[in-house]
């Protein structure tokens, strides 16, 4: 039950029960370890995206940095690709998912002193990890995997600590009902363990040729499917309510949404290898799930929506509302592109192209990262005990965030119809090339404008705990 | 029901791991260790067969070590689509058994650069060494990282010795180089660059027979030379980019957008037509033929055989007599083609009227073109039907005209002389080693027999127009290409198929003229029967 399932204009008696509630949820956290989990989910939400800045950047200078082993775009396209992955969203994910669960379950964290050890081997073997990848190119090959083995072993055993814990707490909830929020906790955990099983004992290593690319192709979608998708629906059902005060607008549309994504998502990563030697069929299979993911999509998008229903009212001021809804509105576009860009003609000239670049920015960052941010515009103020140090600044920094994702959603699509079209028509593959580079500057500087957002936002939350204390 | 809800979601992810990650490895399809690969018959046509694809090599291997950790794969593809024209651009359509010794996969989901699955044998290791050092010097508009770290340098000044230029601390380049008494020759391109693909010897500054102004002492005396050789790592990583593709065998040969045969074609001749021309060769040639068209770009120094001087108005590959410039067409067959072992690559990718410009363009490099035109091109015909006599007498006459003598007997390229022959400016050349069968003019039987009428202006191959019949040549011809009949181009080395499979991919005609019509070894040959391919046609199959 999220702590505001009360309608407003209610009684006083009522709002004084309420009080209570919170007071009561407030006593089950443990605020200095959700501090720290966030503390570290602000600097991976600086670092990760200014290195696909920088990344960027090389499209226009190929020499920016210089040439350095360390300061290329190969080392460095998967420190930024992990580093939004495990880094910025599922370091701000897990500390949220330690707000969010006491207060779902009625009870505290199981194991709560696991937290704090667990907090430092995650972000320590993360920063290992891109350590490695840069300096070291221990590069496994697996695109979204590619941290080197013992890093992948931390992690996954990092990610199966905390699953136990918040699974036992929730087994020891005292309600009986379980809030879509912890369905969706429940399945990204479990599902991100098998996932991550797959790829420490899997066939990664020992299934030769085409069939390591459907594996791969598997992998790859359950980590943006069944681990970053459903972490961040555990946030918006969360804190949407949470933020505007309103119930959730329907949970028969939630428990749909659930189970279509928890059918079809498993299916659809062959879809980055259409047209490949995989057999047919596996492709069809993925193009057909990548379709009927509109079902879950557009399911939670109508309960978004609903729930905002009559309470626009004071939109304009609640930052942690306009967050949600922004990325919902993200959500819209770059999974219908997600979706449509699975069918077999729509990828005859956009696979391979930054199309593809548009939706996995759009997703990953508009949609999840966003409202990972947005979490912690509702959670951190009450952690430190204090309103938000500048409204206006954190103002600033959506409509900094805004306009750079669009943009940037808006020109890698452009960009990528572009590149695959003149491909069709069987332009020189330089010429495509050059074509490009107008496109990446406008890329680049709406890479900046988001960067420029995230920071400010940043400075924000260290004022808001500064004069709190 | 929670219990229900739990087994479900895992059932449906176990369903999901199972259709699409266990069962398409069940399916033996998947599990395919053949492809087709074009290989040339002993009648010296191309024709397709199934064949086991070979793992890597430990240095190819060690280079694909290299390509995933430097995240090479995060910007080239290695698969060909059957869509978007992919199959008129990289090359053949992807094929299951190529990647059977993939582990990890590098298939890669995104094209920042071009797919590199058709790259093999494309440019010659010289170019990728020169490109690997700085890709811009290659292609001015490429966005693609210099990689020097995997590079081993040293700087050395020069000073003057016996009135030439020479290198002045050797003691520097002493981690480079083994010292052992052969020497290796350095020839630095303007930059003051010079590159050595070889390290076991001693490196010795020549530049006496490069263009003018690099050519005097006073040019080089007292500025410091960057000597550049290769890592083991760079090594491994270019045999690894030749050896992808080349479990499709000799497929360019048979690539229709390469196979373009022009002998005669006018081409406009104005001032806009060749400064349009110039805008394309700067951008596409200058880094090797340099901007003055004097054959020393920066990338001259990686390149062995050196770039050509079109200062000179020589030209090898040609339709006309010895000695005559070439036609437009000649020019335009050997850009849209590419000369194979050397790093002049194929540029059928090239849109048409850049390809027309560029040479409107190369022809103001050299007054030739001003003062004389080209002579009437021979006429080649049609070559007679080869056969078991054919190729003997193809066999007497190679010994008769002592071709063996640079050649080699077997056709390796290693006669006598050839360790001695020079090209007219007084660079070492190689006679073609004819068992890879990469022929720099070209692979049909048509092209060698060209070769042999016309000669290779500027270098030691003579016209054999006169002292040969046209009917000897075609026979030399055919035995020339009988050389790489059932070889690897990558290794010149024989495949093992059992006489009976060579016989069959011996028969005239195209009944194995195609990927899928390629012959299976161990398969009942259906595929050359009139009514099964009539039938196959009405189903459908094997489009």
């Amino acid at each position: 039950m999220p702590e505001v399932a009360v309608a407003p204009g209610e009684t006083g008696r009522m709002e004084v029960e309420v009080a209570r509630a919170m007071a009561r949820n407030d006593s089950l956290i443990d605020p200095d370890l959700i501090r720290g989990w966030l503390l570290w989910g602000f600097f991976w939400l600086m670092f990760a995206p200014t290195v696909g800045v920088v990344v960027s950047t090389k499209f226009n200078y190929p020499d920016f940095l210089g040439a350095q082993a360390w300061s290329t775009f190969g080392r460095l396209r998967p420190v930024h690709v992990n580093g939004v992955i495990w880094g910025a969203f599922s370091t701000l994910f897990i500390g949220l998912a330690y707000y969010v669960t006491p207060r779902l379950a009625g009870v505290r964290v199981w194991n709560e002193r696991w937290a704090h050890p667990l907090l430092w081997v995650w972000n320590l073997n993360l920063a290992a990890a891109f350590v490695g990848l840069a300096f070291f190119g221990t590069n496994r090959g697996w695109e979204a995997g590619e941290m080197w083995l013992p890093n992948v072993v931390v992690l996954a055993a990092c990610v199966m600590a905390i699953s136990l814990q918040l699974l036992m707490t929730i087994a020891r909830r005292v309600q009986r009902d379980l809030y879509v929020s912890l369905w969706y906790l429940i399945g990204a955990l479990v599902w991100t363990d098998v996932n991550l099983l797959l790829l420490l004992v899997g066939p990664y290593g020992t299934v030769p040729g085409i069939n390591n690319a459907a594996l791969h192709g598997l992998f790859i979608h359950y980590v943006v499917g069944l681990w970053i998708t459903p972490a961040g629906y555990v946030l918006i059902y969360y804190f949407l309510p949470a933020a505007v005060r309103a119930p959730i607008y329907s949970h028969k549309l939630s428990l749909i949404g659930f189970w279509s994504l928890a059918f079809f998502y498993p299916f659809v990563g062959i879809h980055h290898y259409l047209f490949s030697p995989i057999a047919d069929w596996a492709e069809t299979i993925a193009i057909v799930s990548s379709m009927m993911l509109i079902i879950p999509v557009w399911t939670v998008l109508q309960n978004f929506f609903g729930t905002m229903k009559g309470h626009w009212a004071g939109f304009s001021r609640n930052l942690p509302a306009k967050f949600l809804i922004m990325g919902s509105l993200m959500y819209l576009a770059g999974c219908f592109q997600g979706s449509v860009e699975a069918l077999r003609s729509l990828q005859t000239p956009t696979h391979f192209t930054d199309f593809v670049i548009s939706h996995s920015h759009l997703t990953v960052f508009g949609t999840f990262v966003v409202w990972a941010i947005a979490g912690a515009l509702h959670v951190w103020p009450r952690l430190v005990g204090r309103e938000l140090w500048s409204y206006r600044l954190g103002n600033w920094s959506f409509w900094l965030i805004t306009i750079g994702i669009s943009t940037m959603g808006l020109v890698l699509s452009a960009q990528g119809l572009q590149q695959g079209f003149m491909l069709m028509a069987r332009a020189e593959w330089v010429d495509t090339v050059v074509t490009m580079k107008p496109f990446w500057l406008v890329r680049t500087l709406s890479g900046v404008s988001m960067d420029i957002g995230i920071s400010l936002l940043v400075y924000n939350f260290m004022r808001t705990a500064m004069v709190a204390r | 029901m929670k219990t229900y809800a739990l087994g479900a979601g895992l059932f449906f992810i176990t369903l999901a791991i199972f259709v699409q990650g266990l069962l398409p490895i069940a399916i033996p399809e998947s599990r395919e260790t053949r492809a087709t690969r074009a290989l040339r018959n002993e009648m010296g046509e191309i024709t397709w067969v199934w064949y086991e694809s070979t793992p890597y090599t430990p240095l190819e291997q060690l280079g694909r070590d290299v390509y995933q950790r430097e995240g090479c794969w995060y910007c080239h593809s290695q698969y060909v689509r059957p869509v978007a024209g992919e199959d008129q651009r990289w090359g053949p359509v992807a094929e299951v058994g190529e990647y059977a010794h993939d582990r990890p996969h590098l298939l890669s989901t995104r094209r920042i650069g071009p797919d590199l699955s058709r790259v093999g044998l494309k440019f010659s290791d010289g170019w990728h060494y020169a490109h690997h050092w700085s890709p811009e010097m290659l292609v001015p508009d490429s966005i693609m990282p210099d990689f020097p770290w995997l590079f081993r340098t040293a700087r050395v000044p020069v000073v003057e010795r016996d009135g030439a230029p020479a290198l002045g601390d050797a003691a520097a380049l002493k981690g480079l180089f083994s010292f052992a008494p052969a020497p290796i020759p350095l020839r630095p391109n303007p930059d003051g660059l010079a590159f050595a693909e070889r390290t076991d010897g001693t490196p010795v500054l020549v530049v006496d027979n490069l263009p003018e102004p690099h050519d005097r002492l006073e040019t080089w005396k007292g500025r410091t030379l960057t000597v550049a050789v290769p890592t083991e790592e760079l090594r491994g990583l270019v045999a690894y980019i030749q050896k992808l593709g080349t479990n499709r065998g000799a497929w360019r040969d048979a690539f229709e957008p390469q196979l373009i045969s022009a002998s005669v074609m006018t081409l406009p001749r104005t001032p806009d037509h060749a400064a349009r021309g110039k805008q394309v060769y700067e951008r596409r040639c200058a880094g090797c033929h340099g901007v003055k068209g004097d054959g020393n770009g920066p990338a001259a120094t990686f390149l062995d055989p050196r770039p050509r001087d079109f200062t000179l108005g020589s030209f090898k590959f040609r339709t006309t007599p010895s000695g005559s410039l070439p036609t437009d067409g000649d020019l335009y067959r050997t850009l849209t083609r590419g000369v194979r072992w050397t790093a002049m690559p194929t540029w059928h990718e090239l849109p048409e009227q850049d390809r027309i410009t560029v040479i409107a363009y190369i022809k103001t490099f050299s007054p030739r073109w001003k003062e004389e035109k080209p002579e009437p091109p021979i006429v080649i015909g049609e070559p007679p039907a080869p056969g078991p006599e054919l190729l003997e007498r193809g066999k007497q006459l190679y010994a008769k005209a002592k071709c063996f003598q640079c050649h080699g007997e077997g056709g390796k390229g290693d006669g006598p002389s050839a360790g001695e022959l020079v090209d007219d400016l007084k660079f070492p050349i190689r006679p073609t080693d004819f068992t890879r069968g990469q022929f720099k003019g070209g692979g049909d039987v048509r092209d060698i027999f060209r070769t042999m009428t016309t000669g290779l202006d500027g270098t030691p191959m003579p016209s054999f127009a006169d002292s040969m019949t046209d009917e000897e040549r075609w026979a030399i011809s055919y035995h020339v290409l009988s050389f790489s009949a059932f070889n690897d181009p990558l290794t010149g080395r024989k495949l093992q198929l059992d006489p009976a499979t060579r016989a069959r991919l011996n028969e005239r005609g195209d009944a194995h003229g195609a990927p899928r019509l390629a012959l299976d070894p161990g398969a009942p040959d259906r595929a050359t029967t009139t009514f099964v391919r009539f039938y196959k046609g009405i189903l459908g199959e094997g489009r």
